[in-house]
């Protein structure tokens, strides 16, 4: 059950993007890996939201997926147990596949799921691909052409990636989505759903034309 | 029904076409706040049959009759609802931070809904039965000797 396809997840108020659904990658797998995968989702929690935070600036990436690889990618490591070498090198792997814009969520496209899986199926390829020995970028946010300068020029706090890592998990400041559609319009029906219920309407409402 | 919003958060919505008052695929519908508004008033609740019902012609017939208007001293991002009755009746709400959040967390019972409602709309649904079962082992999680007994609620 891909979490995508269930449009009703979390999401966080300040960083714009839904870092969970990533970060679930191998969640039901397989049952021997059930109970590893909490710890491993925290940790994708973690990561995706570090990321999200440092950069500071909405340049229209679709963060769920470009910067959600990488959570996916840590979730996926921590599962099957990658050493920090191997785990550098996952990142590395994950850095080549991150992508995802929002233009697909402007024009109301399909993509825009598309791009939420892609980013969980290329963590997980990455963990995988890791374990063998293949490599990757090893500076991959501070480099010349890492992400922070590549991704995020004038618009990044590189401070904030291991401000209080192992102490602060960022994923508790999450918010679970009330309803299944875009965190921006929540607010509007909150209110819509109030003035319902101020006018005492107990049942669905018909057109008066 | 009107929604005041300020002048970028009201072009968003209501310059840019037939699109969000009458989405035709879901992914637009999530995105287009006088239709969404309009499920919200019409069914009272937005789950996702709601966000589905793209011909849904209660919901459409008054997406099509909400009015935006761009106000521009309103702080980005905020919006109040008026609501009109042809009986003379009117109430307005300001839209404030929206609930799901930390410091507005969902009740237990709207966490359990929205479970069943994704539950039930999952590539192999899961039964009432099952679903009765499996909240009741989350409701005890920290009691379970290992996640096995969630994995096998989790197949049905």
């Amino acid at each position: 059950m891909p979490a995508w396809v269930m449009r009703w997840i979390s999401t966080t108020r300040w960083t714009p993007g839904v870092p969970s659904i990533p970060a679930f990658p191998c969640w039901g797998r397989s049952s021997r890996y059930a109970i590893a995968s909490g710890v491993s989702v925290a940790l994708g929690l973690d990561v995706s939201c570090r990321i999200a935070l440092a950069s500071t600036l909405d340049r229209g990436w679709h963060r769920t997926a470009a910067i959600g690889v990488f959570g996916a990618t840590a979730a996926a490591g921590k599962l099957i147990g990658l050493t920090p070498e191997q785990m550098l090198a996952a990142f590395g792997i994950a850095y080549s596949h991150a992508a995802g814009n929002r233009q697909c969520i402007l024009d109301g496209a399909l993509t825009k799921r598309m791009q939420a899986g892609q980013a969980a199926s290329a963590g997980v390829f990455s963990a995988v691909l890791a374990q063998t020995g293949f490599t990757g970028a090893r500076n991959i946010f501070n480099g010349r052409f890492g992400f922070l300068e590549l991704y995020q020029p004038n618009g990044y706090d590189a401070s904030v990636l291991l401000r209080d890592l192992g102490a602060a998990f960022r994923g508790e400041a999450l918010s679970y989505k009330p309803y299944p559609c875009g965190r921006p319009l929540h607010a509007a029906i909150d209110a819509a759903l109030a003035a319902r219920a101020r006018l005492k309407i107990d049942r669905p409402m018909t057109s008066s034309r | 029904v009107t929604i005041e919003a300020d002048p970028a958060g009201h072009s968003d919505q209501f310059g840019r076409g037939p699109v969000k008052r009458r989405p035709t695929q879901v992914v637009e519908a999530q995105f287009a706040q006088p239709f969404l508004v309009a499920t919200a008033l019409v069914h009272g609740k937005v789950g996702i049959a709601e966000v589905d019902g793209l011909g849904d012609a209660s919901v459409l017939s008054l997406s099509d009759r909400i009015a935006g208007v761009a106000r521009d001293h309103r702080p980005k991002g905020s919006l109040s609802i008026t609501v009109q009755r042809t009986d003379g009746g009117s109430v307005t709400v300001e839209a404030s931070d929206p609930i799901g959040s930390p410091e507005k967390p969902l009740s237990n019972a709207q966490l359990a809904t929205k479970f069943r409602d994704c539950a039930r709309n999952a590539v192999q649904p899961l039964s009432d039965a099952s679903l009765d079962g499996l909240l009741a082992a989350i409701g005890r999680l920290e009691a379970l000797p290992d996640a096995r007994e969630l994995m096998t609620a989790f197949a049905g």
